[in-house]
């Protein structure tokens, strides 16, 4: 079910109220309860896919224990893990990426694929919680972790429902023991993560959501667009998958505390940052901390050759690519970053910039809207990629932007959706700058007097209905 | 957890009375209007209607047939029920609550075309929102529910239907206020003249190929046939018109399939038919503003015939 649908507001309290009111006394009870919340949360969609979770869960779970039986015996623990390792990673590319790959295998060999195709219903957060999974065994394995002989506990880790589906991918290092203790209700964190789910919100039903309407028609009609039009497409989608994606981890993480549990933070203000590498520090920070931690360090990371340290950051971001999808533009919108962030890291510059822009003052240096400008100008462009449906479709987009149609004036509809649109992104980029150095955008703890709080709920509430746009699936889902 | 659970509630109780109380406010106001989704269904309601001749059909009825010149030249009081879009089920809701409200026409013109028969219209949810000032109607809205996809949500929370219908929040609330909401050309008795400018091209391939590809529904043509039926039996005079279609379309497409249909029903329940696609309206093309659709001059022209005709055929004797 969506967040922002009518079986979720069914949905979230019932669980809430149950949750605290009748599973409470009994920790065991109550992870089994959030078990059962979550698989009813997913099974909404499909339930045959509640199956695939259950065994990805059970084969993780499983391999913990085995290795800590094996411990003394490492290369058998290796083994253990590795066989586990391979055995998700096959579920997810065989779901993901078989039918890709048998594609393109005919392509290449001029033969046909019918009948070698499975066409195979993608399952919703294969991708997010396989790798959540996988991040338990190799810590296991690591000895970062001791595994868990509590399958419900482990269970609950692996579907807990706020970001089962689009993450954040949470690590079992932070998620884990959460629900190996009792969870105590903490008033100003539970209003805190209505706070969030409401911001969550805004930016998803307020920009993301209006922002599709004219990105759609755009990139649906791209060869008969002008340079400007395509420009405005092109930055429109920029902010209509930030909205949509931080605007879902938002409120994952918002709803997440509304049951005591503390999700890690998966944006912080990437489009103020000042270089590449910053933007990849701020940008979907658990997928990139994750390829981080078990596929670059590794490999070496970057204590290793030039050479080998250009190979890793390709190997990195090419994946990366690949995991949002199977598609050539995808691996291409990888290799694209990688090319922008080499020189950074082979200068030594790549984490130049670790602290909040402007730190201290209210406004951005000159240099520094340079540099943000320019960074989120990079950004723009890789999301060109991203977004088209093939290489040729981008290339296309790309040379349609470049010409000199791009100083005339865009096309826009008669439709009224560009208010909505304007005062949306005006808003969030406004209030995520002011509280840039702040947990997330919509902290509002330090505003003492309850009447401005309440009023700015209501006006966010009232926001919310005049200018949401009609109900669409978040981007992320489709990964 | 009890101070939270008593902030939130008190916080949301603001919300939810300003939405009951918006929702009464725009649904009034809709219910004012003259817009052309609203104006038929508001007179349908308010009782006002009590015609002699009802006209029924999709949208080539309500652009066909001209009321204004129905009742000047046959002296009587006429609507055109025509509900853009939708096949003969919603043709067929909208005049089963038109006869809740309104009492029994004495002729019943039935636009008798391939709309009708169409197993499904473009969109099925394609102006649902002309139902949302009606939502306490549990009879109309149990017939529409699944059509347009109306949930229990959209029923019992208030203003939740509204959602994403921002024109209709203004049009609304406006009339409410004591605006006059109406659309460009007006509406009379449920007809609207329309001077589109001609677009060929883009309905020629729309409209030609739901004749070409047979998408006529046999279960609709039982449903039709069985209304016709149970009009006769009521004592309602039905006559089965065939209004003018551009005569180019009309060789290009196929209609055999719901021309049949129509011929069957009329012989079953010794009905008139009465057949325009080859008559001198037809045929010029400056009558239409698509293949399907006549413009203003050319329902003029076709009404005054249709009046000829409905007198010769003797169903006017006892108006």
């Amino acid at each position: 079910m969506l967040f922002n649908s009518i079986e979720f507001t069914v949905f979230l309290p019932l669980v809430f109220m149950l949750y605290w009111f009748v599973f409470n006394r009994n920790l065991k009870l109550q992870n089994l309860f959030v078990v059962v919340a979550s698989y009813v949360f997913y099974g909404w969609w499909d339930w045959r896919f509640l199956l695939l979770i259950a065994f990805t869960s059970f084969c993780s779970w499983g391999s913990g224990l085995l290795v800590e039986k094996n411990k003394d015996y490492p290369k058998k623990a290796k083994a253990i893990s590795a066989v586990n390792i391979v055995l998700n990673l096959l579920i997810l590319g065989v779901f993901k990426y078989y039918d890709f790959f048998v594609k393109e295998f005919a392509e290449f060999f001029s033969i046909s694929s019918e009948g070698l195709l499975l066409n195979i219903i993608l399952p919703v957060g294969i991708s997010f919680y396989t790798f959540q999974a996988l991040s338990y065994s190799i810590d296991v394995y690591r000895g970062k972790l001791n595994p868990t002989h509590d399958v419900i506990q482990f269970f609950a880790f692996v579907s807990f429902f706020p970001q089962l589906v689009a993450g954040p991918i949470e690590r079992a290092t932070n998620l884990l023991p959460q629900f190996g203790r009792p969870r105590e209700f903490n008033y100003d964190h539970a209003v805190d993560g209505l706070r969030q789910i409401l911001w969550g919100l805004f930016k998803k039903m307020v920009v993301a959501d209006n922002c599709a309407i004219y990105v759609d028609q755009v990139f649906s009609d791209y060869s008969s667009q002008s340079g400007s039009t395509l420009l405005l497409g092109a930055v429109l989608f920029t902010f209509q998958i930030y909205g949509d994606f931080s605007g879902y981890s938002d409120i994952a993480i918002g709803t997440a505390k509304l049951f005591g549990i503390k999700l890690m933070r998966n944006f912080n203000v990437p489009y103020f940052s000042r270089d590449i590498a910053e933007f990849w520090r701020r940008w979907h920070i658990s997928l990139t901390t994750w390829f981080r931690d078990y596929v670059y360090i590794p490999l070496g990371g970057s204590r290793v050759s030039k050479a080998k340290v250009v190979c890793n950051t390709f190997v990195i971001f090419l994946l990366s690519g690949f995991w949002h999808g199977a598609n050539w533009t995808f691996i291409v919108w990888g290799g694209y970053h990688a090319l922008l962030f080499l020189p950074l890291i082979l200068s030594g510059k790549n984490r130049k910039y670790t602290g909040a822009v402007a730190a201290g003052r209210k406004l951005p240096s000159v240099i520094e809207m340079g540099q943000m400008s320019l960074t989120f100008l990079m950004a723009v462009i890789g999301w060109i990629i991203f977004r088209a449906k093939t290489i040729p479709e981008a290339w296309g987009y790309l040379c349609g932007l470049f010409n000199k149609s791009l100083f005339s004036i865009p096309w826009l509809d008669t439709r009224h959706y560009y208010l909505p649109v304007f005062i949306g992104i005006v808003v969030m980029l406004v209030v995520e700058w002011i509280q840039r150095d702040k947990e997330h955008a919509f902290d509002l703890a330090g505003v003492k007097s309850h009447v401005l709080k309440f009023s700015i709920y209501y006006v966010m509430l009232v926001a919310l209905f005049w200018f949401g746009g009609h109900a669409e699936t978040f981007i992320y889902f489709q990964f | 957890m009890k101070k939270f659970l008593v902030r939130f509630l008190v916080w949301l109780s603001i919300p939810l009375v300003s939405a009951y109380v918006i929702d009464y406010m725009v649904s009034s106001g809709l219910r004012k209007t003259d817009l052309r989704k609203y104006a038929v269904w508001n007179d349908i309601y308010g009782k006002k209607i009590n015609a002699d001749i009802v006209v029924i059909g999709s949208s080539r009825a309500w652009c066909g047939y001209n009321t204004f010149i129905l009742d000047s030249l046959l002296h009587c009081n006429s609507y055109n029920l025509g509900v853009d879009g939708h096949n003969f089920e919603m043709q067929n809701i909208r005049y089963s609550t038109y006869r809740r409200f309104n009492k029994r026409p004495k002729v019943l013109i039935v636009n008798a075309d391939y709309v009708s028969t169409l197993g499904v219209t473009a969109d099925p949810r394609y102006e649902r929102e002309q139902f949302f000032p009606y939502i306490w109607d549990d009879s109309l809205i149990s017939a529409v529910r699944r059509m347009k996809d109306i949930s229990f949500g959209d029923r019992y929370m208030p203003l939740l239907r509204y959602f994403g219908y921002r024109n209709e929040l203004e049009d609304g609330i406006s009339s409410f206020f004591g605006e006059t909401v109406f659309d460009d050309g007006g509406m009379y008795k449920g007809y609207r003249g329309n001077d589109y400018l001609w677009q060929p091209k883009e309905q020629l391939n729309k409209d030609s190929q739901i004749g070409v590809c047979e998408v006529s529904d046999l279960k609709k043509a039982v449903e039709l046939g069985t209304f016709v039926r149970e009009a006769c039996e009521e004592g309602v005079k039905v006559v089965l018109v065939k209004s003018p279609v551009c005569s180019s379309f009309y060789q290009i497409s196929d209609t055999h399939v719901s021309d049949s249909v129509f011929e069957g029903i009329a012989d079953r329940c010794q009905v008139a038919v009465l057949n325009y696609y080859m008559s001198d309206v037809s045929k010029d093309s400056t009558n239409f503003y698509n293949y399907t659709h006549l413009n203003r001059k050319g329902s003029e022209l076709f009404t005054r015939e249709l009046c000829h005709d409905l007198d010769s055929l003797g169903v006017l004797a006892d108006l």
